[in-house]
């Protein structure tokens, strides 16, 4: 079962993704503070980080680059409201697997899920 | 673009973004936003008032995403137009879409309540 963690300052949204996936074939976790995804990492593997762009503190391209360097296997879909401005924050080197435009729809996020849970599949497969 | 041309509440917008057309998801998606966005009201009015650009930009960056969620366009463009401003350091502008957030929230508001007491959403 593909593990998703979704990163995102506002609760309000987090909600909204925790309602729209309840159904799903996924295990959804979902994260406040981006400052507490390294402690999160060290207990819980994750195959796909889902992360806002306007955080306080950090910015989800800086995380997702972070997270790049430190856990390299773990997918990273970037959310944002102003797509073309966040990517134009991104550090050269930071590849993306996915980018979603906030507000996400369950039929985008589902979607965004299935493309790379088929992947991960076509790799066990290998 | 124009936020007076906007729908106040489209609940057509929050089935399609649920994908879920249930009185539940509707009660729990509106009752939330409500919850939430007052906060983000009395946040946005205070900066507002202290001229903090930052924070007027991020607490409508938040608010805006919140209202496409749920279908408050009219709310969710002013928003939009408020970042926006804020972010070019835009005094004007600023000055002329702060006082509309007071009149436009109340409109937002009503239509939420109306809805919620349509489906059978209790309060208490």
């Amino acid at each position: 079962m593909l593990k998703v963690l979704f990163i995102d300052d506002d609760a309000y949204i987090l909600s909204a993704y925790q309602r729209m996936l309840r159904s799903s074939p996924y295990q959804c976790s979902y994260l406040q503070q981006p400052t507490d995804l390294w402690q999160l990492l060290e207990f819980q593997p994750f195959d796909i980080v889902l992360a806002d762009q306007q955080m306080p503190g950090i910015t989800g391209t800086e995380l997702l680059w972070q997270l790049q360097q430190r856990y390299p296997a773990v997918k990273r879909v970037l959310i944002s409201g102003d797509l073309s401005f966040a990517l134009k924050q991104q550090s050269p080197e930071l590849t993306l697997n996915a980018t979603l435009s906030k507000p996400c729809s369950k039929a985008a996020l589902l979607e965004c899920l299935q493309n790379h849970g088929r992947s991960d599949q076509y790799q066990h497969d290998k | 673009m124009n936020h007076n041309t906007a729908i106040v509440l489209d609940l057509r917008v929050l089935t399609a973004m649920y994908g879920d057309d249930s009185a539940q998801t509707i009660t729990l998606a509106l009752s939330g936003f409500r919850r939430e966005a007052t906060t983000y009201i009395e946040q946005l009015q205070l900066a507002i008032q202290c001229n903090t650009l930052p924070d007027i930009a991020r607490f409508s960056h938040s608010l805006k995403s919140m209202c496409g969620l749920v279908g408050a366009g009219q709310l969710m463009q002013l928003c939009q137009n408020l970042e926006q401003a804020a972010r070019q350091q835009d005094g004007p502008s600023l000055a002329r879409l702060a006082p509309e957030l007071r009149q436009i929230w109340h409109s937002l508001l009503t239509a939420l309540n109306t809805t919620l007491q349509q489906y059978g959403y209790n309060d208490a």
